[in-house]
């Protein structure tokens, strides 16, 4: 829309030779000079050049709608994560149209919980998914098909014996591997086309930090805001792609350890203290800036060494809550949150929530324990 | 600088300018920047009746040199010193606001200046009885402020009514509006204002930096000869009115991390004198203000005072002012 | 009139011609014909026309008379008594507001992500449509969203509440008949959408919004929800963003002025490392805080959410707590009014005894 040529906005030619003389020639150019440098550049009176700035603002301004055009189409606002109680606190599950991240200690369950999503996208509709396909960017090479039909045998037994349908969701998920910062963003520049070409419904990037982190030493004086940046125009894009499909975007993101005063760790029971209170402050990578783009911020963390837990940390519709799963074959399946009032917390600033992260292991080598990734 | 015009002068016809404007003389600078005997050659045109031209123009339009002698007894007649109300910011701009002068109020957002311009405002039209010209640039006159300020003063309804009269509000929000409202002024308002029946000795402008800051950079050179212009009629204003002009700036950190006025080194020679207002850090009184007198051709610099925006008129205990003084004080 | 030709709002090369060719004063100009001026000074002759037509008052008659018209403070007292408030819901905020939103003028609202800008944004969104009889305004609401965080469930959860308790306050016959249209399915549909990706876009809806007021002129609030993101990330050149947020802001403040409509903008919070010291602070610069005219801060204290007044032409500062709930943006439950912060947000405010 911004860089919509002049020409085809209705400006009069002459007006457009004057204006490319200056090197102004699409909308992006002419709404970023103010009102006076415009008069200069094309020799217009102060109402003419409101004229023209409003000329070209009907052609790329966006269209208004009510809010009750949106509210009509509510059934097409959320996708379910077939994990009922989350999708209760979440008002019917992930926002199409907005990001979502998923951030937490490695090793937690980050990835499985993408994989998860992914089955579900390319489910039919009569069971709860999108009947589309998947875009899963790979930034860490943690993605294993050998795992999404592992566990989609074991979510949905009956659905998948048919073999055939086994490699019809298989083919569905397009896995693109990128490695720089510069690679992730090309990548989501392109993404359009995809998008429409595989019928996509689910855009997953897993992870965010790991290039950025990568490429970008903070303590460096200048890198901070250049990571800033860069994640802000990462955003942008992203959300541009979850609007106009209305689609949502699943991020992962790792976590850091944060220098200051610990706030508050979410206890199931407000009465249990931590034992481990100087087990270190760790929270949410990629600073305040990242915080404020994401739209609904989940923590995954540990409660022991099976159970993990999920936390709501920011969401626009969801109050703070936490609730407690495992990892199993079938993927992420909750448990013990049976009672609704106590998954209720209080909880803090979403770039500040102190996440756990597992400090110890139990050897049992006797035994077979479940794969922990 | 006058258009050469039929009759502004006895023996300029129509004839005469039509063959001035072929040598492209237009303006009375023009045509007696030239030579008379030059002149007559190339335009044909008299040489006698181009000197009496001459010498009745430079008659009418030349200034003449006035002594310092007669500059000190007008200013010492014309200029008048109006007190802003709170003997603090008074003990800083050497007993108030001097009319003919341009003083400048600086400082970041929420640290009072839009504060102080009601303060003085309010104590101009009800102690004073003068009345107040306030150009309003960012939405932030609020009349009931006016109004609970005037209450603080006075307990009569009536007296607060007639101060509110006397304070006059013009909301202009970009320069061109800005610019016509100070030549209206000029020209015909402030006449008007002083005919019905009061006297007009302040103007103020909150804020310059609102209209001028989207000016200034970029592809835009005549940012700058807008910003001239805003200035010149202020000085104006102020010198031929006899009037006290109240500016509010915001501030920009240079180089060394200190604060300074914002809308660059230009703006900065336009004020005569320039108050930097500040927040008190940790202060047991959120209202507390420093006023740091940062440029002034009266007093010694860096003298700051400290003030309650919230008791206006009450002197500050001087323990801690002085204390300041004797600290090295802040850049 | 007595404008000078340099101050006129025209087309430089114009102004430059005019002044070369010996033009200072407007009323010089002023009883010139089209084709004289355009042979003394060498313009066209469409120009000359659009010079003298300028002159003659025909263009920006609100301008002119904003210029040239004055109010007293008298008067501008009566007119804000005519404009009230927008109510938030939670009494500790209305109060520190001095009655909620107010209306003609631009508040900013900062804060941490999370803090709850989006939540307070779409309360005022619903609570600007409760009818006068109840105290509210009774306007629609225009919703700029530049970060996709609207979701619609939140409104329809915020505006049956909102319809709950005007039910619950409902005595005379007239609120019960206001009461009778007040529909969540009427505050949705009085609710407009913008969604803006980037910050053309949102510079091109503001253009177009005196247009788009006059098509709805019962419009009493504009939300832009956040306009820091737009700016943040794309700009670098750090002067043009300065010219064209500042060029924003007046534009939103004469809107608010001569509508009669309230502005309010989220903004967010940025890292700035001064001495060692990490702070948050709100984003886009220093000169940034100079545009909106109230600004109010909402920030994390441990587990509480606080609001404070920070900027405010009338109000004093002030520190409230809240707390957000299913019904909306609320009071925070049976904790002591904080007394007034210095609003040095980085600090714990501290705890005075209510006298």
């Amino acid at each position: 829309m911004a860089s919509k040529k002049l020409r085809r906005t209705g400006v009069s030619t002459d007006l457009c030779e004057r204006l490319k003389r200056h090197q102004v020639e699409t909308c992006q150019d002419v709404l970023s000079a103010t009102p006076v440098e415009l008069m200069r550049l094309a020799g217009l009176s102060y109402s003419a050049a409101l004229e023209l700035l409003r000329l070209v603002s009907k052609a790329c301004s966006p269209a208004v709608r009510t809010a009750l055009d949106l509210w009509r189409k509510k059934g097409e606002l959320c996708f379910s994560t077939s994990l009922p109680v989350l999708d209760r606190l979440l008002q019917g599950g992930l926002p199409r149209g907005a990001l979502t991240e998923v951030t937490g200690p490695s090793g937690c369950g980050k990835t499985q919980f993408c994989i998860m999503l992914s089955i579900l996208a390319t489910l039919p509709k009569s069971m709860g998914g999108l009947d589309s396909g998947v875009i899963y960017i790979d930034t860490e090479s943690a993605f294993s098909a050998e795992r999404l039909i592992e566990m989609a045998q074991a979510r949905f037994p009956e659905f998948f014996s048919v073999k055939e349908r086994l490699l019809e969701m298989a083919s569905r998920v397009h896995l693109f591997r990128e490695l720089t910062c510069q690679d992730v963003l090309h990548r989501l520049g392109r993404l359009e086309e995809d998008i429409i070409a595989c019928r996509v419904g689910l855009l997953i990037l897993d992870s965010v930090a790991s290039v950025v982190r990568k490429e970008f030493d903070t303590s460096l004086p200048g890198n901070l805001t250049h990571r800033s940046n860069l994640l802000g125009q990462e955003a942008a894009v992203l959300k541009y792609l979850s609007q106009e499909f209305c689609i949502p975007v699943v991020l992962t993101n790792q976590i850091t350890t944060h220098v200051g005063e610990k706030v508050h760790c979410p206890q199931r029971n407000p009465a249990d203290v931590s034992t481990e209170e100087d087990s270190g402050f760790v929270t949410a990578a990629l600073g305040n800036t990242w915080s404020h783009c994401v739209n609904t911020r989940l923590i995954v963390q540990y409660e022991d060494t099976e159970r993990r837990q999920i936390i709501i940390a920011k969401s626009p519709v969801a109050p703070f809550a936490v609730l407690s799963y495992t990892v199993q074959r079938e993927g992420i399946r909750l448990e013990g949150n049976e009672n609704p009032e106590s998954t209720l917390i209080h909880g803090t600033d979403p770039g500040l929530q102190p996440i756990r992260v597992r400090t110890g292991f139990i050897y049992n080598l006797s035994q077979s324990t479940p794969s922990s990734c | 600088m006058v258009i050469l015009r039929e009759g502004i002068c006895p023996g300029i016809n129509e004839d005469f300018i039509k063959a001035l404007q072929s040598e492209d003389i237009r303006t009375v600078e023009d045509f007696v920047s030239f030579n008379p005997e030059e002149l007559a050659q190339k335009c044909s045109l008299s040489y006698k009746a181009l000197v009496a031209v001459r010498r009745v123009l430079l008659a009418q339009c030349t200034a003449f040199p006035v002594s310092a002698a007669d500059l000190y007894e007008e200013l010492l007649s014309s200029t008048a010193i109006l007190s802003t109300g709170s003997p603090s910011l008074d003990k800083l701009l050497d007993s108030g606001l001097y009319t003919g002068e341009i003083t400048e109020l600086i400082g970041s957002p929420g640290s009072g200046k839009t504060q102080v311009c009601f303060s003085v405002a309010v104590n101009m039209s009800h102690q004073l009885k003068q009345t107040v010209f306030y150009i309003d640039t960012r939405g932030g006159v609020c009349a009931n402020r006016l109004l609970q300020m005037l209450q603080t003063s006075t307990p009569d309804m009536e007296e607060q009514m007639e101060a509110l009269k006397k304070i006059k509000v013009f909301r202009v929000f970009d320069v061109f509006s800005l610019l016509a409202c100070l030549q209206n002024l000029r020209s015909n308002g402030l006449q008007k204002a002083s005919v019905g029946g009061g006297s007009v000795k302040a103007l103020m402008v909150d804020s310059v930096s609102a209209v001028l800051s989207s000016m200034l950079g970029g592809k835009q050179n005549e940012g700058m000869s807008l910003m001239m212009q805003v200035a010149g009629e202020m000085k104006m204003i102020a010198k031929d009115f006899n009037i006290a002009v109240l500016v509010t700036n915001h501030v920009t950190k240079d180089g060394n991390g200190h604060l300074k006025a914002g809308l660059g080194q230009s703006w900065s020679h336009v004020p005569r004198t320039r108050v930097l207002l500040q927040r008190v850090e940790n202060a047991e009184t959120p209202s507390l203000r420093t006023a740091t007198l940062t440029k002034s051709s009266r007093q010694a610099c860096r003298l700051v005072e400290e003030f309650d925006l919230c008791h206006w008129s009450e002197e500050r205990s001087t323990s801690i002012s002085a204390k300041r003084k004797l600290e090295s004080s802040k850049p | 009139m007595h404008r000078t030709v340099p101050s006129l709002p025209l087309a430089p090369s114009v102004k430059v011609k005019l002044i070369n060719a010996g033009f200072q004063v407007a009323s010089d100009l002023i009883d010139m014909r089209p084709l004289q001026l355009c042979k003394e000074a060498g313009i066209s002759q469409e120009e000359a026309v659009e010079v003298l037509q300028m002159l003659r008052d025909d263009a920006q008659p609100h301008q002119q008379r904003a210029a040239t018209e004055s109010l007293t403070a008298l008067d501008l007292l009566h007119h804000e008594q005519t404009l009230g408030s927008i109510v938030t819901f939670c009494s500790g905020l209305d109060n520190a507001l001095g009655g909620g939103v107010p209306v003609g003028k631009t508040t900013e609202i900062c804060g941490a992500p999370g803090v709850g800008k989006t939540q307070l944004c779409i309360q005022l969104a619903v609570d600007v449509q409760i009818p006068v009889c109840f105290g509210g305004l009774g306007g629609k609401a225009l919703y700029v969203d530049t970060e996709g965080s609207f979701l619609v469930q939140r409104v329809s959860d915020m505006a049956e509440a909102a319809v709950q308790h005007c039910t619950l306050l409902a005595e005379d016959t007239e609120q019960k008949q206001a009461l009778e249209e007040l529909t969540v399915e009427k505050i949705l549909s009085n609710l407009f959408l913008v969604r803006c990706h980037d910050y053309v876009e949102l510079l091109a809806e503001v253009y177009l919004l005196p247009d788009f007021l006059s098509e709805h002129p019962e419009v009493r609030l504009i939300v832009i929800d956040s306009i820091a993101f737009p700016f943040r990330h794309d700009f670098e050149d750090l002067s043009q963003r300065t010219r064209l947020l500042n060029g924003l802001a007046q534009q939103l403040i004469q809107l608010a002025t001569q509508h009669s409509l309230a502005v309010v903008l989220t903004n967010q919070m940025t890292t700035r490392v001064s001495n060692g010291q990490s702070k948050l602070v709100p984003a886009l610069g220093e000169s940034w805080g100079h545009a909106a005219t109230q600004r109010l801060i909402l920030h994390w204290e441990g587990l509480r959410r606080l609001a404070s007044l920070y900027k405010s032409p009338s109000q004093m500062e002030a520190t409230i707590q809240y707390q957000i709930t299913v019904q909306g943006f609320r009071d925070a439950p049976d904790e002591p009014r904080l007394a007034s912060s210095s609003g040095n947000y980085s600090k714990r405010p501290r705890m005075e005894d209510l006298s």
